[in-house]
């Protein structure tokens, strides 16, 4: 009986923000790990552990660098959201009792805002503070929010959203002049754009592998030691980590996390040049193929390899659907399973019909000049077909306001 | 450019190229052309840049074998470009 084999070619991928390819040098590095070296790293008796905890230590340092500091101020964690968890109920543990406000923004990851309400429940009190129509939360208003038992803001540095990157710099020179800890999900903006923990000032801060080209599977939240920050640890054990979080490393895991963060240093220059070059020729591309579209967040203040943009009177699942062979994101689909549009653009003001057509677009290393060609094809011949299908744009073609019509008959 | 540099050079994008994977080609390839370049233009950085292509090298050879194990199948551009 012959197999019959149906060949398929694989979409362009262009969903950099939700997870990177493993990089072939970060794979390298971590096969010895899974094959001959397979020690703990935590046995202290024999060169099966030694060997592994040295790659450990390595790798460790290695990501040190990468955020200018030293290797004793990362903890190696399973991932973004257990160090973002990490960091504010381990806040919350230790300085509880004395301080209970937590300030943070209403465009921050899924996981800060589920644990917010999970502390809001024991007692918290939590401003969600809100932001303008570019993104970037207003700093007058973070100034009047911080009370005397504000115990820490958590402001992203990248939005992983829109792209957005807000001015840590400031928020963490309010905030230290008050005493209150700044924490920041760093996971969009690692190895995107230069960062210096050291120049931020903050006092945590959560790293994600696999959005700097690393294995899916671990992170680390960087923890200050000068002036110390003390945290509750949430995972209980062995007192690995320095006590902070129990549980045996994964060798390979962590290597390629390291392998990943001094590919990211010495590449960050050509990567940001090879992202600008191509976001140039995407944003032409778009406002001159395609007309009546929105870019949602700030311009200048953005991240170049994320773009997210409303296409006006067209419907975004359908849109989604007919560009089938380029693998982007919607901005509705990745915070929820229902057809509620993204909380993001919501706070950011936008009307319910462009958000429901946003698209995410995310560039990285490894994409070419001719995959974004691809893309501007691919979405101008769909805009074009669906629009063409669409009543409401035939209505604006013949200059009716779409906002002035009366929909309902008045009783 | 000297011998050496040129030896070197022609590997890598011998190498680079057994990749299956397009993205991957692409980018060794993008990487070697930008960086041999700037020697060319810059011929101080040349212990540099022999040191991480020598190591880079041997990563190369062999991920293009480990990769290529697993490859499924071609990217829809290189597709268009058969069709075309």
């Amino acid at each position: 009986m012959r197999k019959i084999i149906y060949r398929f070619s694989r979409a362009t991928y262009l969903d950099f923000q939700a997870t990177t390819p493993t990089d072939y040098r970060v794979l390298d590095a971590m096969l010895p790990y899974l094959t001959n070296q397979y020690g703990n790293p935590h046995s202290k008796t024999h060169s099966f552990g030694w060997e592994t905890e040295k790659a450990v230590e390595k790798a460790r340092s290695q990501i040190a660098n990468l955020i200018n500091t030293q290797p004793q101020s990362i903890i190696f964690t399973s991932g973004a959201t257990e160090s973002n968890n990490a960091a504010l109920k381990g806040l919350y543990g230790f300085y509880g009792k004395q301080k209970n406000h937590i300030i943070t923004s209403q465009t921050e990851h899924k996981c800060v805002l589920d644990t917010c309400r999970y502390l809001e429940d024991k007692g918290v009190e939590v401003t969600y503070l809100p932001v303008d129509s570019n993104g970037l939360i207003c700093l007058k208003q973070l100034q009047e929010s911080i009370k005397s038992n504000t115990l820490c803001v958590s402001v992203m540095l990248v939005n992983n959203e829109i792209g957005v990157i807000q001015n840590l710099k400031e928020v963490s020179r309010i905030c230290h002049e008050r005493g209150v800890y700044v924490h920041s999900d760093m996971a969009q903006a690692i190895a995107k754009i230069p960062v210096d923990v050291q120049d931020l000032d903050i006092d945590l801060g959560s790293i994600s592998a696999h959005k700097l080209y690393g294995p899916k599977g671990i992170g680390a939240l960087y923890v200050r030691r000068k002036p110390r920050v003390r945290l509750q640890q949430i995972i209980h054990g062995g007192g690995q980590e320095r006590g902070l979080r129990s549980g045996t490393l994964a060798p390979h895991l962590c290597v390629g996390f390291g392998k990943a963060a001094e590919i990211a240093l010495t590449e960050l220059p050509y990567d940001m040049q090879h992202v600008d070059k191509l976001y140039n020729k995407l944003i032409t591309g778009i406002k001159e193929k395609i007309p009546q579209i929105q870019i949602n967040g700030s311009l200048e203040h953005r991240y170049k390899g994320n773009l997210n943009v409303s296409f006006a009177f067209v419907e975004g699942e359908s849109l989604i659907m007919a560009i089938k062979q380029v693998a982007v994101s919607s901005g509705s689909a990745c915070t929820s399973a229902s057809l509620e549009p993204s909380y993001v653009l919501r706070a950011l003001g936008v009307q319910e019909d462009m958000a429901h057509t946003s698209l995410r677009i995310g560039i990285g290393r490894f994409t070419t000049e001719k995959e974004i060609d691809f893309l501007l094809d691919q979405l101008s011949s769909a805009v074009k077909k669906l629009r063409e299908m669409s009543p409401l744009w035939e209505m604006h073609q013949d200059g009716i306001d779409i906002n002035k019509i009366e929909w309902t008959q008045p009783h | 450019m000297d011998k050496q540099v040129l030896k070197l050079y022609k590997s890598i994008l011998r190498a680079g190229n057994r990749f299956r994977d397009y993205n991957f080609r692409e980018y060794v390839i993008r990487r070697a052309k930008q960086d041999f370049r700037e020697l060319q233009n810059n011929p101080d950085l040349k212990n540099k840049v022999i040191d991480k292509y020598t190591k880079e090298l041997e990563v190369i050879q062999r991920q293009t074998i480990v990769q290529n194990l697993y490859y499924q199948t071609n990217h829809i551009i290189e597709q268009k470009q058969c069709n075309n």
